[in-house]
């Protein structure tokens, strides 16, 4: 039995550089963690805390090859000694992306995996099983397919795989980067519960507002080493401008308030750029997603569109971006009807993953790929680079980009179109404060008079900053035009530090 | 709240993998296509009755339109294109019986007592792993494409079967480089996640439900070679059609 104050993981000195790279990823780490302590790892992108998390549970040096110095002590092991293996039978880990981190298709096969692999008994298993849904309230997900579960409830079953392995350390890598705020919710309960139960945890993250009742200490990091340690309850007073400079998401984030739509300024243009007209779409043999949908939007327009999980916002989007045909109703571009064709013509979609879009060797060929190939294009597309700051990444390849980068990348390529109709899905997911602020202003450099821009997201912060107007799904399945209260939503609310 | 039950899925998974593997064999030695066309009845009935109900009429009404076109082909006059396409058919459809029960197979079996079972059967670890990682990633390679095609069609590129004939090389060059990179960091992430479950060749896994080969599935299995010797029997002896 473990005494209360007992340290579990302890760093001395410790040094990490991944193979092949030039610079240090880890730099003369010392923390201690004790048993039943709560400790968020955070700081900008790049800074080495999802590096540090990746020594709780062995997979440096053991996967990720490279220079490793210093002592490093996950309970009695010794993370230069023993394999990952053995770590992870007293350490847990939930990885960010819910799609790649499942060795089965279903549920019921999921949560006992990692038990069954340590050779546990089937009866052991078995009351185990029964203790997670039940602690964990799973009862709803047990019997579905991994597949058609939310983000959300995909890292709830990450969570109980190893909660059956009765793992008491947990460590987690940015868990809630493609949540929702539904799904945030759900996992800040989860791991309210967690900690209620003597669980040490240890999590890296941008997002902080789900976890600033939670957190005892948070380590700040910055260029590979710890910049500052600050007590949990210290931490949540932190005021909002002292977040800002640390390129850190805010802790308080109110929700958006909407209020009715007014259009303020009048158009410059007499005729909407786009317009809906009744617009109803469901997939062949379903319901409805939206019915008799009306709006007009016009040159300049720069408009969020929110709505529940689930809802149909990426629907809307491939319906007006011309993939989908409506079964009722038109939409007009500069007042002609348009087909299918000539939605995709006048249309760029920026997706959520980047990587299903990059398709070229180096960047600068990314940038001119569908276009012909001139000295006026490329000129174009090197100016677009340097706007973004991504003139140093020329000659790389796509792939070798931070998120920030592919993001912004994506933003450029979608300059290059110059179409009239702009979209994006989800821009900011997983970004920190810093590459979210450049992809707001971004978006909001090159909206002009002959473009409308449409940004699906979940991202409040990001919301408030890029946006006046949005268009959001209501549960009777129609579509509306609010703008959102800048007055009221002080969301840089100033606490006392 | 409802028990929970930890019964084992019946028939044991080595039941649907000896019935891949027949209608594979079958499926290549069968001469006549009439007889083919039995198989693939036989498959898709089997299909029907799994509750995959809306599959199985879609590839019933696909075989058949493959058929009538290859009827309606013989009247067409050029020959060297009606050619291809009929040995294009034929292909397909001596493949697509297998590939329904494989989809079968996918959907039945349960990735932790298939390869309990395939461990009972002396199989080595390292040919059940990566048959596992294939299990696990094919469903969602469909997806994976349809997503590379949606940012393909938004380019501005062509996606289509024709552009497909006319730039073959271009189309592949167009998705592989996504689908690569897509491969390569799912790999990397499902390897990293499932070191850390403990998953590795040396140790002996053990299983949440009890995995037994008993006299029912010993009896499917007699079954489906009775019937493919039975099919077998009546295509080389008889001419239909």
């Amino acid at each position: 039995m473990l005494e209360k104050n007992q340290t579990v993981i302890d760093y001395r000195h410790l040094y990490f550089k991944y193979e092949g790279s030039d610079e240090q990823a880890l730099s003369d780490i010392n923390l201690s963690i004790k048993k039943g302590e709560f400790i968020v790892l955070t700081g900008k992108s790049g800074c080495g805390k999802t590096t540090l998390t990746r020594c709780v549970n062995g997979l440096i040096p053991n996967f990720y090859n490279g220079e490793f110095r210093g002592k490093a002590k996950v309970k009695n092991y010794d993370l230069s000694k023993d394999g990952i293996r053995e770590i992870s039978r007293e350490v847990g880990s939930v990885f960010q992306d819910p799609r790649s981190q499942f060795f089965t298709l279903h549920v019921k096969t999921e949560i006992p995996f990692s038990s069954e692999n340590y050779g546990i008994d089937s009866e052991t298993i078995q009351e185990n099983i029964k203790k997670s849904v039940e602690d964990l309230k799973l009862n709803k997900l047990i019997d579905k397919q991994l597949l058609n579960l939310s983000s959300g409830e995909k890292q709830k079953i990450a969570v109980a795989s190893v909660y059956t392995l009765g793992a008491l350390i947990y460590v987690l890598d940015e868990p809630s980067s493609n949540l929702d705020s539904e799904g945030t919710k759900q996992l800040g309960e989860v791991l309210r519960k967690l900690k209620e139960k003597g669980h040490t945890i240890i999590i890296s993250e941008h997002r902080l507002n789900y976890l600033k009742d939670l957190a005892d200490r948070v380590v700040y990091m910055e260029n590979g080493g710890i910049k500052e340690i600050i007590d949990g309850k210290e931490f949540t007073k932190k005021s909002s401008l002292w977040l800002d400079k640390k390129d850190l998401r805010q802790l308080y984030i109110s929700p958006i308030e909407l209020i009715r739509y007014n259009r303020n300024s009048k158009p410059i243009k007499a005729n909407p750029l786009l317009k809906v007209d009744n617009l109803s779409f469901r997939y062949r043999g379903g319901k409805y997603i939206f019915d008799n949908v009306s709006f007009e939007s016009y040159g300049g327009d720069v408009i969020g569109i929110l709505g529940k999980n689930g809802v149909g916002k990426s629907t809307l989007l491939k319906v007006l971006m011309g993939l989908e045909k409506p079964n009722k109703g038109e939409i007009y571009i500069d007042a002609k009807k348009t087909s299918k064709r000539v939605r995709i013509k006048n249309s760029t979609y920026v997706m959520q993953d980047v990587d299903y879009q990059l398709f070229a060797p180096s960047v600068l060929e990314e940038m001119i790929i569908g276009l012909p190939d001139s000295k006026e294009i490329r000129d174009k597309a090197k100016k677009y680079l340097s706007y973004f700051n991504l003139e140093k990444y020329i000659e790389r390849h796509p792939a070798s980009l931070s998120g920030g980068q592919k993001q912004r990348l994506a933003i450029a390529m979608a300059c290059m179109k110059d179409s009239r109709l702009l979209f994006f899905d989800e821009p900011t997911s997983g970004l920190d404060a810093a590459n979210m602020k450049q992809v707001s202003s971004a978006i909001k450099k090159i909206s002009n008079n002959n473009r409308c821009i449409f940004a699906i997201t979940h991202d409040e912060e990001f919301a408030n900053l890029t946006f006046n107007t949005v268009l959001k799904f209501s549960d009777d399945k129609t579509i509306n035009y609010f703008n959102i209260n800048k007055e009221k939503n002080n969301y840089k609310k100033e606490n006392l530090a | 709240m409802n028990r929970m039950d930890f019964k084992t899925s019946k028939p044991d998974p080595r039941v649907l993998i000896f019935l891949v593997i027949v209608v594979s064999v079958l499926s290549c030695m069968l001469f006549q296509l009439a007889m083919v066309y039995v198989l693939f009845l036989i498959v898709d009935i089997l299909m029907f009755s799994q509750k995959m109900k809306k599959k199985a009429i879609h590839f019933f009404v696909a075989y058949n339109i493959l058929i009538i076109v290859r009827r309606a082909l013989t009247l067409i006059p050029t020959y060297s294109i009606s050619m291809v396409i009929s040995m294009i058919i034929i292909l397909l459809l001596h493949v697509i019986p297998i590939y329904i029960v494989c989809f079968i197979m996918f959907n039945k079996n349960y990735m932790n007592e298939m390869i309990t079972a395939l461990e009972h059967m002396k199989i080595p670890k390292t040919f059940i792993i990566p048959l596992a990682v294939v299990y696990r990633y094919a469903p969602t390679i469909t997806e994976e494409i349809s997503l590379v095609r949606i940012s393909l069609k938004m380019r501005g590129l062509n996606t289509s079967f024709i552009g497909f004939i006319m730039h073959p090389m271009k189309m592949i060059e167009n998705f592989m480089m996504p689908l690569l990179i897509r491969s390569a960091k799912i790999a990397d992430e499902l390897s990293a996640a499932t070191l850390c479950k403990g998953l590795d060749l040396d140790n002996n896994r053990t299983c949440t439900t009890k995995v037994r080969f008993q006299l029912v599935d010993g009896c499917y299995c007699i079954a489906f070679i009775c019937i493919a010797v039975l099919i077998v029997f009546i295509d080389k002896n008889y001419i239909l059609l």
